[in-house]
């Protein structure tokens, strides 16, 4: 059973996917148990053939949204029991960019591994960050940026945090073709990931460190 | 005249930087008027040539003018490059609604067709390119590129429908240009670099064949990033160029690739023409030459657009070493 739930993420079978995880809990297994063992090492695994270039772009939006099909079932009885998310982490891409691919890619995988995730979507400007990240209380915010010409609204963002007194509270995360690790520490982010697996892993790290 | 042929007529390397918004800067006009007024971009265009004299010119790079020709918004700020806000394709019965926009009287086309005509005649002995976005590109902007991709799976037909109508769009939008006073046609498919192999082939190959196949002029085929993967397809596309962007190892392509197919490449835009200074483009330049030194079919360029901030002097700098070798 867990073993065809993974196959239906992998293989981005949304509507199989979402049966499996009915069936499941029908079957009275437990939603955390689904979450950990199925969705969790099957976005796993889609990263992973991501970064091997056997998954493209399109074959990882389609796991995905099968992990999302998933995960929709899951949400409210995990929410239920009282389950924590692994974090909350609010994500755009910045102002005058409307680079989202690689954005939401990270998105979803971060989604697949836990973590609960507010998307902004593209040409986010720094005050909707800033609110955000105030309204929410999220651990991790995460920023995207592609194009060098807007990259420096990330700087701006964080310089708003600190105004307001609430950059202490929120660890920041940041990616896109624009950005890299020196450009991460020298706007004093929390850290910069090259790819979606390594946002993850940098992810998971931010938040344990807190 | 071939592409292989113009370039192997001089015994110097051609170059041709994709260089059209760092010269904005240099006449003191916005970005916005200078892709809404053909005049004011063939100047900026003219300063910039002249300051940098290579081989070739391209105009400003506009991602946006087919899909505003089609009727979809776009945003266009005062000092960045413009971009699509709405994807309106959603089903067969909108794209039966559509149809492909005269270049004479559709949108920002005109400006651009103007622009190869002020080109023509001003500089008659240059070879002058033109740019259209590509077939899987403006599908992405009508569509969206999320929904697109599902589309590839899920209702295939669909896709090819949407690519094969945008390639009729690109194919009528190069033509004019081509036919007022542009030498060759650049393809621009930075969308594409997302899709695998197979996709590409299935989907992106037919689309860029029908176009190469129904335009006399040579045509260059863009696609940025990192498109190891994609090489193979694209040569199959009937273009007489690729040009390759900077993850690409543009010899180890070489080695690969036919060598009647001319290459054009790879300066990083940002990391080498922008954040480096003359002294050490002008090293980055002359290793890329010499690792290319075996390959005729090459043209020196920068492996993807420039953007506004790069020092006039590191373009400089990149053509003068071409010419010094
Ligand atoms: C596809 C594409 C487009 C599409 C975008 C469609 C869309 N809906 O997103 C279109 C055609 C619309 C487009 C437009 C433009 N583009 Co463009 N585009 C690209 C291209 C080819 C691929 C980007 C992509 O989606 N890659 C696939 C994804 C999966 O990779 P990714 O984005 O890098 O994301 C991964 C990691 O970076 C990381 N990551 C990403 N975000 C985040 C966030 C966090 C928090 C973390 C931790 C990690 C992370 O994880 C992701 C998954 O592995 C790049 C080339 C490149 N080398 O990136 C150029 C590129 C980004 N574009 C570029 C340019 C210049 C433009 C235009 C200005 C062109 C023009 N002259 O008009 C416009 C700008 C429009 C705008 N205002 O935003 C330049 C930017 C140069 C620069 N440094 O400033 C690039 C780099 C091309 C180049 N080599 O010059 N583009």
């Amino acid at each position: 059973m867990l073993e065809e739930l993974r196959n239906a993420v992998i293989s981005g079978a949304d509507k199989k996917a979402e049966e499996f995880v009915r069936q499941a809990l029908a079957e009275g297994k437990e939603p955390i148990f689904l979450m950990n063992e199925g969705l969790i090492p099957a976005m796993e695994e889609v990263g992973e053939r991501f970064n091997h270039k056997e998954y493209f772009v399109p074959e990882v939006l389609l796991s995905a949204r099968a992990m999302k099909a998933g995960l929709a079932l899951l949400r409210p009885l995990l929410t239920e029991q009282k389950f924590q998310p692994v974090g909350l982490v609010v994500l755009g891409t910045v102002q005058g960019d409307l680079h989202d691919i690689g954005k939401n890619i990270v998105g979803m995988v971060l989604e697949g591994a836990g973590f609960q995730v507010q998307d902004l979507g593209a040409d986010v400007p720094p005050d909707k960050f800033v609110n955000a990240v105030k309204e929410s209380g999220a651990q991790i915010l995460g920023m995207s940026a592609l194009l060098t010409t807007t990259r420096t609204v990330m700087a701006t963002v964080v310089k708003k945090l600190k105004e307001q007194g609430i950059r202490p509270g929120v660890r920041i995360m940041v990616g896109g073709a624009a950005v890299s690790d020196d450009y991460a520490r020298k706007i004093e982010a929390d850290a910069f990931a090259k790819d979606a697996l390594e946002a993850v892993a940098k992810a998971r790290e931010l938040t344990v460190r807190r | 005249m071939k592409l292989i042929d113009w370039v192997k007529s001089s015994p110097s390397r051609k170059v041709i930087p994709l260089a059209g918004y760092p010269g904005i800067k240099l006449t003191g006009s916005s970005v916005r008027e200078t892709l809404e007024n053909p005049e004011l971009q063939v100047r900026s265009l003219k300063v910039l040539f002249d300051r940098i004299q290579p081989d070739g010119i391209l105009p400003i790079m506009d991602l946006t003018v087919e899909a505003q020709a089609l009727g979809v918004k776009i945003q266009m700020p005062d000092q960045e490059a413009p971009s699509v806000v709405d994807h309106p394709l959603k089903s067969p019965s909108d794209l039966q609604s559509l149809t492909v926009p005269d270049p004479i009287k559709s949108g920002r086309m005109p400006v651009y067709l103007r622009v190869a005509e002020l080109l023509k005649a001003i500089l008659p002995d240059v070879a002058r390119g033109c740019y259209a976005i590509g077939p899987f590109t403006l599908a992405g902007e009508m569509v969206g590129v999320e929904p697109l991709s599902f589309l590839l799976y899920e209702n295939p037909e669909f896709a090819r429908a949407a690519i094969e109508f945008s390639a009729q769009v690109t194919t009528a939008y190069l033509k004019a240009q081509l036919g007022s006073g542009a030498t060759f046609g650049v393809i621009l498919e930075p969308t594409a670099v997302i899709l695998s192999p197979k996709m590409f082939n299935d989907f992106c190959l037919p689309a860029l064949k029908i176009i190469t196949q129904s335009i006399p002029q040579p045509i260059v085929l863009h696609i940025c990033g990192d498109t190891e993967h994609l090489l193979e397809g694209m040569k199959n596309t009937g273009a007489q160029g690729l040009s390759l962007d900077s993850p690409v190892d543009l010899p180890a392509a070489a080695k690969k690739l036919p060598s009647d197919l001319v290459l054009i490449g790879n300066l990083h835009p940002v990391e080498v023409m922008v954040e480096l200074s003359q002294g050490e483009v002008r090293e980055k330049t002359r290793s890329l030459l010499s690792a290319m030194s075996g390959f005729p079919n090459f043209i020196l360029s920068s492996g993807c657009d420039l953007p506004p901030e790069t020092p006039i002097e590191n373009i400089h700098a990149l053509v003068q070493i071409a010419r010094s070798i």
